[in-house]
């Protein structure tokens, strides 16, 4: 059943367009992943290191528990004090 | 004995809302012909006088009306029409592209519905470091792919479109799902049958896809109306109300003269009244005009 349905994909004269249309699919995929992908990234960076625009850990930031160890309660620091105060 | 089990059962539900529906409104309409502040405590009855303030009709006290209600009613009316033309039309271009016949479809599908069950306050804060102007991933991007950067924040242009965006980002995958599903009730000899005369997609999409979820982008249109139309916690977690007021919502500017400084109860309930008098207008022209066309 699956391979039916690929091979239906990849053939066929419309091959192009169906590229086209699997390639927005990709890219909008991605821009309804991107800010959660980014708050997980975000939620291993220490404060200081949380508005420096980088994204990958290990590679361009130090990734640290403390955030999550503060939020289960196993100790570790407060290191961002919670929401700025609403106007 | 089986009428007094009815009445039992539906004590709670008219307990609920009696305390939480009917009387907030009567008491804030009775609030709105006050003068009540937190100073001053004792509500001395004045009529009319708040609304004539707002809308400027016979004040003294503000000539031309209200310029900081008609300022915000301004931005929420251009943020609501944007938002919710914006979403609807990317909406039903994600649900025509995810109706075809495409690998990984249930995957995908299943992301792009994920920003709507985020928190939209959680969102606003999360917004402050995407959209921050010299390390945020938005103007990196931005510069990445050979686009200027934006100054989100700082410019009230900005800022008004960095709400938009946030609002757009979120509320796309509902139009999504439900034009998704109104599209896959669709039959397909339909388009079969209309294969035989056309080849244009344009073409299918205007005269069968269109008149058939129109019912359901209209349910849609009315319910993303009214969402942007109260909108209030995006701006508040993003920009504050800020550049100076340029991002501040109608429910916003309400909310700071009600609950933040002098706490002018009675102005900020003529306030409220009058978005749920212009709601009520808006609704009641646009349910004639659907049920003048679909029924």
């Amino acid at each position: 059943m699956k391979n039916e349905k690929k091979a239906n994909f990849f053939s066929g004269h419309h091959v192009l367009s169906r590229i086209g249309l699997l390639l927005i699919a990709v890219i909008c995929t991605f821009i309804a992943l991107g800010p959660f992908a980014f708050a997980v990234s975000t939620s291993f960076k220490t404060q200081a290191d949380s508005i420096d625009g980088t994204v990958i850990p290990f590679v361009q930031f130090q990734p640290t528990m403390i955030n999550w160890e503060q939020e289960f309660g196993l100790g570790g620091g407060e290191t961002f004090k919670g929401p700025k105060q609403l106007p | 004995m089986n009428t007094r089990a009815k009445y039992v059962f539906l004590f709670p539900g008219v307990v609920w809302i009696l305390l939480f529906t009917l009387f907030p409104l009567i008491y804030s309409l009775y609030l709105s012909t006050t003068d009540f502040n937190l100073r001053n405590r004792t509500p001395n009855f004045i009529g009319l006088q708040n609304y004539a303030d707002i809308l400027g009709i016979v004040s003294t006290d503000y000539p031309g009306g209200d310029q900081k209600a008609l300022d915000t009613a301004k931005f929420n009316a251009m943020l609501t029409v944007g938002s919710t033309t914006l979403t609807l039309i990317l909406g039903t271009f994600l649900a025509w592209v995810f109706n075809h016949d495409l690998p990984f479809l249930k995957q995908m599908r299943a992301i792009i519905t994920m920003p709507l069950f985020a928190a939209p306050i959680a969102l606003g804060y999360l917004g402050v470091i995407m959209f921050n102007e010299t390390n945020g991933p938005i103007n990196n991007i931005l510069q990445g792919i050979g686009l200027q950067r934006v100054q989100w924040i700082i410019d009230p242009t900005g800022a008004r479109t960095a709400v938009m965006i946030t609002d757009v980002w979120q509320w796309t995958p509902f139009v999504f799902i439900v034009v998704l599903a109104a599209m896959q009730a669709i039959p397909d000899d339909l388009y079969e049958s209309a294969k035989l005369d056309t080849k244009s997609n344009w073409i299918l999409f205007r005269h069968i896809t269109f008149p058939m979820i129109a019912p359901a982008l209209g349910t849609v249109a009315l319910l993303r109306l009214v969402e942007t139309f109260k909108i209030l916690d995006i701006p508040i977690t993003l920009t504050g109300g800020g550049p100076g007021a340029a991002t501040q919502t109608y429910s916003f500017y309400a909310r700071q003269v009600g609950l933040v400084g002098t706490f002018q109860l009675g102005y900020a309930s003529a306030l409220a009244y009058l978005i749920v008098i212009a709601a009520i207008i808006v609704s009641t022209i646009y349910f004639r005009r659907v049920r003048a066309r679909f029924e």
